[in-house]
């Protein structure tokens, strides 16, 4: 799975466990405030990403550092990238 | 996952007392995983008149089994004040009926910062048969003790002494159904624009406020999907599954709770996206379906 293909999954999986259908995902977008997602969805954003990436988040504090949807972007990519070079 | 040396009576686990402590008994439980039993015996106020479960009590037996799964820890004399907060692909597949023995399952998938996720089965259970059909199952989310601030924000204290004697013989939805407060004929829901809308008030001696919590009042989450469902329905057809739901803010008595429900679709099955307020503030956001009766 090339990075683009991560980011596309990321995506796709947020649009449809959140109902993002119709708003604009861009790289900038906070998480929050522009896609309307709360602490509630973190939790489920967690186990969302646990289980289509077969990567363990758990209570990671850095996920408390994503804010954007660039941040998260990233934060997906670092995890299933060293899952694949362990 | 641990049993305990006897099953343990949910309503010393539970801040829910009276008839809102809906689940009978703990029978299993460790730090992620909890099985409660529920008994719908005549007069269980998840029952409706027709003897059949709302199919909204699925929600409340699976998130009183969560909750009890936390009274497991607390100290002696104090109970856990776990609270529901989202509910996640909920899907109901059976009716449960009076007499029904039910087997709640949770199993805790996640945790962040003071909120719990869960996932839930419920089986009807029957003394000598092996098979257990699974009845309803899905995900849930709750505020856990760790999270006391976020609870203690949530409660607020009220001396109010009430008798609800009145409401002792009301199913849940039925009390629901009494606090609808628009328009005369009880006809609650109004249609605009393909948006339906509705209100209702809770007074004091609500028969969901019976336990939930003492002292505390707060109308609980399933009523809230009990108003939604009947603005968006009617009385006829019959809940089949919620998407997602989230519960942003509790709601109080004599509070004015508005409704309005989006309904999708034109065929038996349908799908309804309902926010509502509380004096005007948002309260919960739900995403649900159900089935329009054969005609």
């Amino acid at each position: 799975m090339t990075n683009q293909e991560i980011i596309t999954q990321t995506n796709e999986a947020l649009v449809q466990e959140f109902e993002l259908e119709g708003l604009e995902l861009k790289p900038e977008s906070l998480l929050y405030e522009d896609l309307g997602l709360d602490s509630l969805d973190s939790v489920d954003m967690v186990i969302l990403f646990e289980q289509s990436f077969d990567i363990k988040i758990g209570k990671d504090p850095d996920i408390l550092a994503i804010k954007t949807l660039n941040d998260l972007h990233n934060y997906v990519l670092g995890k299933v990238n060293a899952r694949k070079s362990a | 996952m641990n049993k305990p040396a006897s099953p343990l009576e949910a309503a010393a686990l539970l801040p829910h007392k009276s008839r809102m402590c809906c689940i009978r008994r703990l029978l299993e439980c460790s730090e992620v995983a909890a099985v409660a039993e529920a008994e719908l015996r005549p007069g269980h106020i998840l029952l409706n008149a027709d003897g059949l479960m709302d199919p909204c009590g699925f929600i409340e037996l699976a998130a009183q089994t969560a909750g009890a799964m936390y009274g497991v820890g607390s100290a002696v004399g104090s109970v856990s004040l776990a609270m529901l907060a989202s509910l996640q692909k909920v899907t109901i597949l059976h009716d449960a009926r009076v007499n029904d023995v039910l087997r709640i399952t949770v199993n805790v998938i996640g945790e962040l910062e003071g909120i719990l996720s869960l996932q839930f089965m419920i089986h009807r259970q029957a003394a000598g048969v092996a098979d257990r059909p699974l009845l309803a199952q899905g995900r849930l989310t709750a505020y856990i003790p760790e999270n006391a601030a976020r609870i203690a924000a949530m409660l607020q204290p009220c001396d109010t002494e009430t008798d609800f004697s009145a409401g002792r013989n009301l199913g849940l939805k039925e009390a629901v159904w009494r606090c609808a407060i628009d328009a005369p004929g009880r006809q609650d829901a109004t249609q605009t624009d393909g948006v339906l809308a509705g209100g209702f008030v809770f007074p004091y001696d609500f028969a969901g406020f019976d336990g939930h919590f003492p002292g505390n009042p707060i109308v609980p989450g399933i009523a809230q999907i009990i108003c939604a469902v009947r603005t968006a329905m009617g009385s006829a057809a019959k809940l089949t599954g919620v998407k997602r739901c989230k519960f942003l803010r509790p709601v109080r008595p004599l509070e004015e709770l508005r409704v309005r429900a989006e309904v999708n679709g034109a065929g038996r099955e349908r799908s309804c996206h309902a926010r509502l307020t509380a004096n005007g503030e948002s309260c919960a956001e739900m995403t649900f379906t159900f089935e329009m009766p054969l005609v």
